[in-house]
């Protein structure tokens, strides 16, 4: 990415930053998520900035962008929650308690509550922490909190088969 | 529809809807958008979000292929230019001083290949009884090397200086190396005249500068 490129893309961010991150945390419902959905955007624009500058209707471009990144997250955020519920609905009556007792996945998945894997994907699902978020709790960067999510996913899909 | 007369959920649930899927006019989104950022402040004004954004999320900056392309292609042609130069028979050098004097005294003029580091320092043309030398001395950290050319019409083989002297056979004729108290002496017949390279060189050396001038 070129100087120039880099300028004009600062230049939309930031007078395009309010109203997206309106819109994503209108979508979203938390600010972290919202702030990280804006931030994904722009990443995105910062690896295609040839279409970017090409676009006619450049606020509009981005705009589709983020609706996309707010999709996928969407989708991700969904497939998560589904792997937390889908042992609860699968397990027998007696075993979950009463109905009056939430059912507790940490109890219903064992060993495998233990593992860090696990930890990590469920502060993001329940608790619905933003990468950022996660990452400076645990001292790394975004990109590397990033790929350790993702392997803790691959995990947790090989170990329950989903 | 005027934005401006809904509420704050209404706003959020027009964006909503948006997000969700319902294909709603992307200008009034965007309008939309603008009245709720300007009733729900964020948090961070927009330069503190690039401020964050170039410090956790903006991809590293990667060296473009195009680029690596354009380098990789100057590099090889640098190379191929290189090689061509490598390859290319050199141009005969400029005569130096030597040459210049051989060929004065009508001697073939002849280039010795001295070992690495010495450098030139003189010549000398010698008119000894009728009979004229040429003697080139070259200079390595004090270390001297003579090359003598004498004009010799009749042009016979040199017999051997002592019974210690080794004999070594060039393309030119046979030359004859002595070692006298740690330098080496060689000695053989060129056509017109004879030569005899005096330094302290190793043997290796010696027959590298006398292939040089027998080849």
């Amino acid at each position: 990415m070129t100087q120039e490129q880099s300028e004009q893309i600062e230049q939309c961010y930031l007078s395009c930053y309010r109203p997206l991150l309106a819109y994503a945390r209108a979508a979203l419902g938390r600010e972290a998520l919202a702030e990280e959905a804006v931030q994904e955007t722009f990443g995105i624009v910062c690896r295609k900035p040839e279409e970017f500058l090409a676009a006619e209707n450049r606020r509009a471009w981005v705009y589709q962008v983020l609706k996309y990144v707010i999709q996928n997250q969407r989708r991700v955020q969904a497939r998560a929650e589904r792997f937390f519920s889908a042992s609860v609905e699968d397990t027998a009556p007696e075993a979950l308690g009463s109905y009056r007792d939430p059912p507790d996945p940490d109890l219903l998945y064992g060993d495998l509550a233990k593992t860090e894997e696990y930890r990590l994907i469920r502060r993001l699902t329940e608790e619905k922490l933003s990468m950022l978020e996660l990452s400076q709790e645990l001292g790394i960067s975004v990109s590397a909190c990033k790929k350790r999510v993702q392997r803790a996913r691959e995990f947790l899909r090989r170990r329950l088969r989903l | 529809m005027d934005l401006n007369q809904m509420s704050a959920e209404e706003l959020r649930a027009l964006l909503q809807a948006d997000a969700a899927g319902e294909a709603l006019d992307p200008d009034l989104v965007w309008e939309a958008a603008e009245l709720l950022a300007q009733r729900e402040p964020a948090r961070h004004a927009p330069s503190e979000g690039w401020a964050q954004f170039q410090a956790h999320y903006a991809p590293p900056k990667e060296i473009p292929f195009r680029q690596i392309r354009r380098v990789a292609a100057l590099a090889a042609a640098v190379l191929l230019v290189v090689g061509l130069a490598l390859l290319r028979p050199r141009p005969a050098a400029e005569p130096g001083p030597l040459t210049m004097a051989l060929a004065s005294v009508g001697l073939p003029d002849q280039a010795p290949a001295v070992p690495e580091g010495y450098a030139f320092r003189q010549v000398e043309v010698v008119n000894t009884l009728g009979l004229l030398s040429v003697s080139a001395t070259y200079e390595k950290d004090g270390a001297v090397l003579t090359v003598r050319f004498f004009q010799d019409t009749l042009g016979r083989e040199v017999p051997a200086p002592s019974e210690t002297a080794e004999r070594y056979e060039t393309a030119g004729g046979v030359c004859y190396i002595t070692r006298e108290r740690g330098s080496l002496s060689a000695v053989w017949a060129l056509s017109g005249c004879k030569c005899r390279i005096n330094g302290e060189l190793t043997m290796e050396q010696m027959k590298a500068v006398v292939d040089s001038l027998t080849a």
